[in-house]
């Protein structure tokens, strides 16, 4: 069996949501004319993202800190790195199908919690009249990976 | 393939080679990131140590272990680039001799916990100038302690799931 290639899409797309927060598009000139923002929710101008937010051009993380508010972060964190990871290992041409599947399996459950976390903080925003909040580039981008997810599941259960 | 010793081997690689893994990386003229997370052992009088040498935050001044203390840097930094590499050509080998080098990863990434947590507390003047006492390294431990720590239970793990070909 090949590389599953829908698994390992959904795999690369969740590392980058974890780590990268911009990728530049249309050069002239060898400048980026736009940049493809990674951002999961934007409220009052400030962008957050899996790990931390940027406001003003300065990004803030409270991953580094030792205090117990890390391990909040640590985990929501964790919730985008882990589908990457396991989307990878899952995908590769030599591992066990059934294994897979439960892998993929805990790449939606993942997803879907992190989706539901950001609706969830979406709406509670729009109930704030001081707050002005929208859905960045990263949040369709987690609904892109739930759904390569689940065809992995469905191309799985076919083979 | 084992992909957690792969993982774990990938992990000692890391932290024997960077400072922080970077976050909100962006890319403008070059690679930059927006925030980062620190992979300091432990940091003591705002000295942080790291696998590969020290960082004093006042001056800015980083030491290399192999220039400051080779006791250090063989224990350290050589043992875990040689588990480093070992685990991940270790992961690759689906027979008995792959489990022996995983088993051997991960003794040599316990020798470097022990020597962390006993050895640099019991001498640390003469292993890394500066006197600690072992409850002020456990009250300093940084990110790369624990990430040392779940890099250990990975290679514990990676022996029990190594795959072995049979013919």
């Amino acid at each position: 069996m090949g590389l599953r290639k829908t698994g390992f899409a959904a795999g690369f797309l969740s590392i980058i949501i974890a780590f990268i927060a911009g990728v530049p598009f249309s050069f002239t000139n060898e400048t980026a004319n736009s940049i493809l923002n990674f951002s999961i929710l934007i409220i009052n101008n400030v962008e957050y993202f899996s790990w931390g937010y940027i406001s003003n051009n300065v990004g803030y993380t409270s991953l580094g800190f030792n205090s117990i508010e890390n391990l909040i972060t640590i985990l929501i964190w964790l919730l985008f790195f882990l589908p990457g990871l396991f989307g990878i290992m899952a995908s590769s041409p030599k591992s066990i199908p059934e294994y897979s599947k439960k892998l993929y399996k805990l790449n939606i459950l993942f997803i879907s919690l992190i989706l539901f976390i950001y609706t969830l903080d979406y709406i509670f925003s729009l109930f704030s009249s001081l707050s002005s909040a929208f859905f960045g580039f990263g949040y369709y981008l987690l609904y892109i990976i739930l759904i390569l997810n689940i065809i992995s599941i469905k191309i799985l259960k076919k083979s | 393939m084992n992909k957690i010793g792969f993982c774990s081997g990938i992990l000692s690689i890391i932290i024997s080679f960077l400072q922080s893994i970077p976050l909100g990386i962006y890319f403008a003229s070059g690679i930059s990131s927006y925030a980062s997370i620190s992979l300091n052992l432990f940091s003591n009088n705002n000295v942080d140590f790291f696998i590969w040498g020290t960082i004093d935050q006042s001056t800015l001044v980083v030491h290399s272990w192999l220039e400051s203390n080779l006791i250090s840097f063989f224990m350290l930094n050589l043992f875990m680039i040689i588990t480093g590499i070992i685990t991940i050509v270790g992961s690759t080998i689906e027979k008995i001799s792959g489990k022996a080098i995983m088993s051997l990863s991960s003794l040599l990434i316990l020798i470097v916990i022990i020597y962390i947590s006993i050895f640099i507390p019991l001498n640390s003047i003469e292993l890394i100038g500066i006197s600690i006492d072992i409850m002020g390294l456990f009250t300093s431990l940084g990110n790369g302690y624990y990430i040392l720590i779940i890099n250990f239970t990975l290679a514990l793990v990676s022996i029990r799931t190594h795959p072995l070909e049979t013919d």
